[in-house]
């Protein structure tokens, strides 16, 4: 239990930085002086002048009083390293930034072990990269061996073995990599959070046998808090990377809600109304109104296979190239083919998407179209009648070459086209029946009086009503148009 | 989605079965189409009886299994085409894409 000079010192400095324990320094040298004193006084005893059982029993008293008072100061050590952590700690606990818990972090290191260098590294979860680090009394030159060490070196160690490393004499330890030429010793702590590696702690000193056990030990109480503060400053950082993704999806929801028709076009013969509804921010369905000429309007409704993000890029693309041949070419047939081949060419087999384009007459009521795969629109006649529009051809995107054929049906005086995606028609409730083509057609019936934006206001309402609490698990698009 | 493949009159035949969705399910479709032509495999036939869900990314995986088996100069055939994939196929036009038979037998036949 005897304590050691440099331990003697760094007891010294801990209650300097401890800013505490001045009094308990006092009493301590004063005990110190005393004992020595009598220890002094007790050999200096000519012999024979006091009994030798009784010098016996008085040197057992004072080593006696020699150990209480080591252990005394063993006590107040471990009190004042713990004031000091929780400081620390404290300290900690308000950064959330991590290059500044870093920064404090290998700071406040300084007062709990000494280092003429040291470095922080926090590494990913994968374990794989460096996502930020901290360098103290390094050289620039030596940055790019400090990245070796991580790997292979004691760090590597430290972090794979989730174990402390000192070594006395970095000369004598196979596993050092040099990044540092006058360091003569080394301690390694690693940090780790519910049992994952955070990264490691790693101080150099330029004496041999800096670093004791106990330093070890102290370091990892220490490590235990960095790695907390670490952990949280990191858990900050992925919130506000998702924020700002989340902002992106924001703007991109409206670029592409810009990409859609504000407003229906209006015709003396017709009324038409469209909605598309996104399951997520952003979406694969589409719908678009395209004047070709004062009288003839493009119609077309699009779905990509997949939702979300990818979805949406291939939609952007196929109304783009849509608009393009649209204006290019007046026949739908040759329009589709190159929308196909185009679409193609830019995407994997995988990616399709199924899309409906017609041109209606609106003087003549004549649509003329073509169904590239997509769920076949609905012509409600006056009379009660259903026919769905599914001549065309093949789905767009996966086959080039693909041949699509024009068909030509007339909308007369209380006709109702319904153009839908299966977001609509495939709508599931929590048992799984689906909301169907039936009930779309039977809800537009019976709103046909309201026309157009009441019918797709009702539909969507009683669609959402059918999902419930699961709510609509893919984008929906509804175009409705009624002949007066 | 879980797949089994067997050979079977010198074609190979995969079961598919579950919901055939996007995601993984594509990867996993594709790694498989792509070692068993890799193994020289040439003749496909996957039998779809077993299929209780597929969605359009999951059409899209049966296209990319075509298309990469036409590419290696091989051919597919699909076998117990549920109902639901059936409209799928009509809907989408599909169905002039793919050769469809009713039992695995027949498709394997329809290579003699």
């Amino acid at each position: 239990m005897k304590s050691t000079g440099t331990e003697r010192a760094g007891f010294e400095k801990l209650i300097a930085s401890s800013g505490r324990g001045w009094a308990e320094k006092r009493v301590f040298q004063e005990l110190t002086t005393t004992l020595k004193s009598a220890e002094k006084e007790l050999k200096s005893l000519p012999a024979g002048t006091v009994p030798e059982e009784r010098l016996r029993a008085l040197e057992s008293q004072l080593s006696r009083l020699a150990h209480l008072l080591e252990h005394i100061e063993e006590v107040q050590r471990t009190r004042l390293e713990i004031h000091l952590i929780t400081q620390i700690a404290l300290s900690l606990a308000n950064a959330l930034d991590l290059q500044e818990v870093l920064s404090l972090i290998v700071d406040s290191l300084k007062q709990v072990v000494d280092y003429d260098a040291a470095g922080i590294f926090v590494v990913s979860k994968d374990g794989e990269e460096v996502e930020g680090e901290i360098l103290r009394g390094y050289e620039t030159s030596d940055r790019g061996r400090i990245r070796q060490k991580l790997g292979q070196g004691l760090m590597g160690w430290a972090m794979e073995n989730m174990a402390p490393v000192v070594v006395a004499d970095v000369s004598r330890d196979p596993r050092y990599i040099m990044a540092r030429s006058s360091t003569r010793s080394e301690l390694v702590v690693p940090m780790f959070t519910q049992g994952r590696v955070v990264g490691c702690l790693n101080l150099e000193s330029d004496n041999l046998g800096a670093y004791s056990e106990r330093d070890a030990d102290h370091l990892m109480t220490f490590a235990s808090h960095a790695a907390v503060a670490i952990e949280r400053a990191r858990l900050h950082r992925e919130i506000l990377e998702k924020q700002r993704m989340d902002e992106e999806l924001a703007l991109a929801r409206r670029m592409q809600r810009d990409l859609l028709p504000r407003s229906a076009p209006k015709f003396d013969r017709f009324d038409i109304a469209g909605v598309n509804l996104p399951s997520e921010m952003v979406g694969g369905d589409y719908y678009d109104y395209i004047q070709l000429t004062e009288k003839d309007l493009g119609i077309v409704v699009g779905d990509v296979a997949g939702k979300g993000v990818p979805a949406a890029f291939i939609m952007t693309s196929l109304r783009a190239a849509l608009r393009i041949e649209a204006f290019s070419h007046y026949a739908i047939s040759t329009i589709l083919s190159r929308v196909n081949d185009y679409l193609c060419g830019s995407t994997k087999p995988e990616i399709f998407v199924t899309a409906f384009y017609g041109v209606l007459d609106t003087r003549s009521g004549i649509l003329t179209y073509a169904n590239a795969g997509h769920n076949p629109p609905l012509l409600l006649r006056a009379d009660h009648s259903r026919e769905t529009l599914s001549e065309g051809g093949m789905l767009l995107g996966a086959f080039p070459n693909a041949l699509y054929h024009e068909h030509r049906v007339t909308l007369a005086a209380n006709d109702i086209l319904v153009l839908y995606t299966d977001g609509a028609s495939e709508a599931e409730n929590r048992a799984g029946e689906q909301f169907g083509v039936e009930r779309i057609e039977e809800i537009v019936r019976s709103a046909a009086t309201k026309g157009p934006r009441q019918i797709i206001r009702q539909l969507l309402r009683l669609i959402r009503g059918h999902c419930g609490e699961i709510g609509l698990q893919d984008d929906i698009t509804l175009v409705v148009i009624q002949c007066r | 989605m879980k797949l089994k493949s067997r050979l079977q009159d010198d074609t190979l035949v995969l079961e598919v079965k579950g919901k055939v969705m996007g995601g993984p399910d594509a990867t996993i479709f594709q790694n498989t189409i792509k070692s068993e032509i890799a193994n020289g495999h040439k003749r496909f036939v996957f039998d779809l009886g077993g299929v209780d869900w597929m969605n359009s990314s999951g059409l899209g995986i049966l296209i990319g299994g075509l298309t990469t088996i036409k590419n290696a100069g091989g051919d597919l055939k699909l076998a117990n085409v549920t109902d639901k994939i059936k409209s799928l196929f009509m809907i989408t036009k599909l169905v002039t894409i793919f050769d469809s038979y009713e039992t695995v037998e027949e498709a394997l036949k329809s290579y003699q």
